[in-house]
């Protein structure tokens, strides 16, 4: 009688599910920073202290999860070693998100910081 | 030897087929229920932190079924 | 013999035919649910129910739709 193949093999240890569920909170974060990115950008979401809490918590969040597990083999391999590979491996398309969380900081700090919304003198 | 029942070989083919098709029917499905999300918030009819905590669930959800999804298709090549 | 094989033929493409069109009106009837479902989140106090339920015509929806490509595709129903 040939069953259905389960999500994880009984033998998958603790382990193995405890990488996939901080990866599924990547990925996930990933879809929400680029979310709320594209809703700013449109200015569905105007509030600009709103945009900023909101995408600042997501980036804090998205760096612990690295940070935790920066010298984590097996994590390491599961991640596949960069944002952009991840994202590869697992369908992710999300320029807004991506190009977020590589900068690490929100768009409106970003501005802010370099002053690149003020033209050179 | 076993004697070779191709109702049980196409049974076979069927379970995984027949998995694969639920998983990325979910698949799909998650995207589009992420997509009607960004639609109730453009329209405010939600809040940007409800958007933010639906779209988290079931991000985590989509993650899990292409995971689920790749070891079927794995699982099919043998 | 020839009239039976033919009576034969015609049989399996109207059956085909009858569940092809069967296939189709549940695509529409699972899309038209959605669609539904989406405008009565606005009046609804309860969204984690609809979206479950949303979800779920989402993937009725989308079986059927996969189904139906597969049919086209190949010429035959694999269920």
């Amino acid at each position: 009688m040939e069953e259905e193949i389960p999500l994880f093999d009984a033998s998958a240890s603790m382990r193995q599910r405890e990488i996939a569920e901080t990866l599924a909170e990547v990925y996930s974060i990933i879809l929400c920073v680029d979310q709320v990115e594209k809703m700013y950008i449109k200015d569905v979401v105007s509030d600009e202290s709103e945009y900023t809490r909101v995408t600042s918590r997501l980036l804090q969040q998205y760096r612990a999860i690295i940070v935790n597990n920066e010298h984590d083999q097996d994590f390491q391999k599961a991640f596949g070693g960069s944002l952009s590979e991840f994202c590869r491996r697992y369908g992710v398309i999300a320029s807004n998100g991506v190009l977020r969380l590589e900068k690490g900081i929100p768009l409106t700090t970003e501005h802010a910081a370099t002053g690149s919304l003020v033209p050179p003198t | 030897g076993e004697v070779l029942d191709s109702s049980m070989l196409a049974s076979a083919d069927s379970v995984a087929t027949n998995q694969l098709y639920n998983l990325v029917a979910k698949d799909y499905a998650l995207s589009d229920t992420m997509h009607m999300l960004a639609r109730l918030l453009t329209c405010d009819t939600i809040t940007l932190d409800i958007f933010i905590k639906k779209t988290r669930q079931l991000g985590r959800e989509q993650f899990f079924t292409r995971v689920h999804i790749q070891k079927v298709v794995e699982s099919m090549q043998y | 013999r020839k009239w039976q094989d033919l009576r034969q033929r015609v049989m399996n493409k109207y059956s085909d035919d009858s569940l092809k069109k069967d296939l189709e009106s549940q695509i529409h009837h699972w899309d038209d649910l959605s669609a539904q479902l989406e405008m009565e989140v606005k009046h609804s106090d309860n969204l984690d129910d609809l979206l479950k339920q949303y979800m779920q015509a989402r993937v009725e929806y989308h079986t059927r739709r996969e189904k139906l490509a597969t049919w086209n595709q190949q010429g035959k129903l694999r269920i």
